[in-house]
């Protein structure tokens, strides 16, 4: 039994002088040099403990019991240590503080020491009858209460030290905590089998055993946790690598310290010393809060800098204070939003010019939800953001549409085309409207279509104007085909009776009703003539109505141009005859034997140009003559004596109801002659030469393709 | 030139629903010496174009009964009128384009009494 108490006593020593080993390359760690004292302690103990009991002479065993209070003395002393220094994290502790902590097992030791001469600690000392191994019979005097009180006391420090830290210590700690709190109840367990009187063997004590868990539970605990080993380098490194500027200061605002970040932020503009005042260097400084419970103070942005090498930043201070103790400093830490707030700046612009936009725009994104909608979208449709965000857009669908087509808009846009169109949509109130709508697939990341964004403009107004302003078209063009119309009936019917009135004169003037005096004669011409310029001018109004609206048709025959020469004379014949003016015509040999063409709308042309000569001539000859102009074409020329036409004139006589300088005009017309002239030249693929000086007569010239096929 | 002293013996027919062209018409061709036979109706034409078998006709367009076009197909699908000579006599130019096809020579209105008359007696010489 006692035996075997001795070997897990050897064990427990071994155990110490191990963690002896380990912990004494741990020294400068926070915490590991208590523990590394507290177990030299431990051994101290164990030795001189198994020695006490294995000696056979009394002085000798009272000699180990003496030796075994250098460790049981100081033991709860280290152990304190330890939880300050691990709870402080720090692994220094101020020698004054460790003397006051050592005074009273100090005295324990030369109390122990001296107990011969005073006897204050162990009245009786007698070996233990009946065992031949056995720790001392001893009875305890106030000095060793006073000592175990203390002790207790150091213990319940240490543990309730290691409870706040477990308390207060990051949850990665968490575990490490627990484990060495579990070492520390062991003593306590130990001190209840203690008081509750409970006698092992030959009296003999566990508590070297329950430290000795102790100890290796609270080492097993500080080794597998080694982060206070990593910490320090950690912190260190963060701190210097951190992209963010950070400065230490006291609570006088001197620096005390300052990372690379920081130094490059003020590098430009001061030198940032150590010791220097940050107020001075920095004075956008917040004055420090005065109120104990704020420790971080509201995020404040500051400009370091001038000019374009101006930057940013936002500024937060910390304080450095320990619950319940004074403010020992703060950590300013300058994080660069230069980039960022430029990022924000642009946009803010972008949305603030998306939203001020004329045009409704929406950005839909893939799975066909609205994303996003400027302002101009919800006067357009009368919705709220709010009410349409994460909606698809076929909430403005009027159902005026065919599905087909938005099918087709679909497939456009999924395809990564952009689609433009027209489409009606229904506003909230219910009311529909025409949009003009172009939509275009765009990307977050390359390779797929992530959004799309539609711009929208009202065009239904637009549209109203565009159908008012066909169906005004349609109207107009209605009203034209109706006049032309009357054109072609009123010519129609005033054709017949002129017919009538042309052929009764002509009967008359034939003498089919009986001879006729020379007084007669020269009526009937004069009936004749005015015939003859009525027809004319509804012959020019009924063509000027069919080229109007396209429906003159021409035919291709042949050409007898002594007859048509002929007749185009007719209706100026007199007139001229009453002028006096020469009428002259030549149709030259060089054309070829079968002319072909209109001779019903080239004599029409003949008549006008005629007529029109005959009008602006007063006194000479009015000429027509037919000749061949090239290989390729004919032409015919009207040739007066007339008044002539300014160049500047010349472009404007072709305009429907226009004369060249009216005012000097007595004679009266239509206007329409020459209009039609050139419309009809054009219909033959012909073309209308002018050649003309004001007082030097006129010559028109019409100048027709001669390769036409003969159809009659 | 006399044309009283032409022969009588050529038959024409002038169809014709306005009666001052129609009387100009047969005027102008009685003139140029035919024996001329009037009718104011298109189907009428029809009825009597076979019996009378006129060598020279002159057609208006728009007829009562049936209309110029109408006539014209008849004669033209008449074995007994092949050799008959049509002037078609329109007031529509346009028409002249689709009628000139079919009719031996189109004018349009008015049509001169003279030029109808020497037309006639052209077509007479032709004849002979």
């Amino acid at each position: 039994m006692v035996e075997l108490f001795i070997a897990i006593l050897l064990i427990s020593f071994c155990i110490a002088i191990m963690l002896v080993v380990r912990l004494y390359s741990l020294r400068g760690t926070p915490g590991a040099f208590g523990l590394l004292l507290s177990n030299i302690a431990m051994a101290v103990w164990i030795l001189g403990y198994i020695f006490e009991m294995i000696d056979p002479d009394l002085s000798q065993k009272i000699f180990w019991a003496k030796l075994q209070y250098l460790g049981i003395a100081t033991l709860p002393v280290w152990f304190l240590l330890f939880a300050i220094t691990y709870q402080e994290r720090s692994a220094q502790f101020r020698p004054i503080r460790l003397a006051l902590l050592l005074g009273i097992p100090v005295a324990t030791i030369s109390t122990v020491f001296s107990n011969e001469t005073i006897g204050w600690m162990w009245p009786v000392i007698e070996l233990q009858p009946g065992w031949v191994i056995a720790p001392l019979q001893i009875t305890h005097s106030w000095w060793f209460w006073l000592h175990t009180g203390y002790s207790y006391l150091a213990l319940l420090a240490a543990t309730l030290l290691l409870i706040r830290s477990a308390r207060n210590s990051p949850r990665v700690f968490a575990p490490q905590s627990m484990l060495m709190l579990g070492g520390m109840l062991i003593p306590w367990l130990s001190n209840i089998v203690f008081l509750a009187g409970i006698k092992v063997g030959p009296n003999l004590d566990l508590t070297p055993l329950g430290f000795t868990l102790t100890n290796l539970l609270v080492v097993i605990g500080f080794l597998r946790y080694r982060i206070f080993d990593l910490l320090p380098v950690a912190y260190a490194s963060i701190f210097e690598s951190m992209s963010d500027g950070v400065i230490v200061v006291d609570n006088q605002g001197r620096i005390v310290q300052a990372n690379a970040a920081a130094l490059e932020i003020f590098k430009t503009q001061h030198e940032l010393g150590m010791g220097s005042s940050l107020p001075q260097i920095l004075p956008h400084l917040p004055p420090p809060p005065n109120e104990a419970d704020i420790t971080a103070l509201p995020a404040k942005e500051v400009s370091i800098g001038s000019g374009k090498s101006s930057r940013t930043y936002i500024l937060r201070t910390t304080k450095l204070q320990e619950k319940g103790s004074q403010v020992s400093g703060y950590v300013v830490i300058l994080t660069d939003i230069t980039v960022l707030k430029y990022a924000q700046d642009q946009m803010r612009l972008q949305v603030m010019a998306l939203n001020t936009a004329g045009n409704g725009i929406v950005i839909t994104n893939h799975e066909g939800q609205i994303a996003w909608v400027n302002r101009a979208f919800c006067e357009l449709t009368g919705y709220q953001a709010d009410e349409v965000i994460g909606k698809n857009p076929s909430l403005l669908k009027s159902g005026l549409l065919p599905t087909e087509y938005y099918q087709q808009l679909w497939q456009t846009i999924l395809t990564g085309s952009t689609w433009h169109g027209e489409i009606s949509n229904r506003r909230k109130d219910g009311s529909i409207y025409i949009e003009e709508m172009t939509v275009t697939p765009f990307s977050q990341s390359p390779g797929t279509i992530t959004h799309f964004i539609a711009i929208k403009q009202d065009i239904t107004e637009r549209k109203r104007a565009e159908e008012r302003l066909i169906q005004a078209h349609n109207e107009a063009m209605e009203a034209n085909r109706l006049k032309t119309q009357l054109l072609a009936n009123i010519s129609h019917d005033i054709r017949s009776p002129l017919g009538a009135v042309i052929g009764y004169s002509e009967m008359l003037s034939a003498g089919t009703f009986g001879e006729i005096t020379p007084k007669q004669a020269g009526a009937i011409d004069e009936i004749t003539n005015s015939a003859n310029q009525l027809l004319v001018f509804v012959n020019n109004l009924i063509g000027h109505a069919q080229i109007e609206t396209g429906r003159i048709s021409m035919v291709n025959r042949t050409i007898h141009l002594d007859e048509l020469t002929e007749s185009a004379f007719a209706p100026i014949k007199l007139a001229a005859k009453k002028k006096g003016l020469l009428l002259l015509r030549e149709i030259r040999h060089d054309l070829p034997p079968k002319l072909t063409g209109d001779p019903y709308w080239i004599r029409q042309i003949m008549i006008n140009l005629l007529s029109n000569a005959e009008k602006f001539t007063e006194h000479g000859c009015i000429k027509l003559q037919v000749y061949r102009k090239d290989a390729a074409s004919w032409a015919f020329e009207v040739i007066d004596t007339g008044i002539g036409i300014a160049p500047e004139d010349q472009g404007a006589i072709f305009e429907p109801f226009q004369q060249a300088n009216l005012a000097q005009i007595r004679a009266i017309g239509s206007g329409l002659g020459l209009s039609i002239v050139r419309e009809l030249t054009a219909q033959m693929g012909g073309e209308v030469e002018i050649e003309s000086q004001p007082g030097q007569g006129s010559t028109f010239r019409i100048v027709l393709p001669m390769n036409k096929q003969v159809t009659e | 030139m006399n044309y009283q002293t032409l022969p009588l013996n050529s038959l024409a027919m002038v169809i014709e629903d306005n009666p001052q062209l129609s009387y100009i018409f047969t005027q102008s061709l009685s003139a140029a010496g035919y024996s001329v036979t009037s009718i104011a109706n298109g189907q009428e034409a029809i009825n009597k174009l076979e019996s009378i078998q006129p060598i020279l006709v002159i057609l208006d367009i728009q007829l009562p009964g049936a209309s110029g076009c109408k006539v014209l197909d008849f004669i033209r699908n008449s074995t007994v009128l092949k050799y008959t000579w049509v002037i078609v006599a329109t007031s529509e130019p346009n028409m002249a384009v689709t009628m000139h096809q079919s009719a031996d020579l189109v004018l349009i209105k008015p049509v001169s009494y003279i030029q109808l008359r020497d037309l006639a007696v052209r077509f007479r010489k032709t004849v002979k």
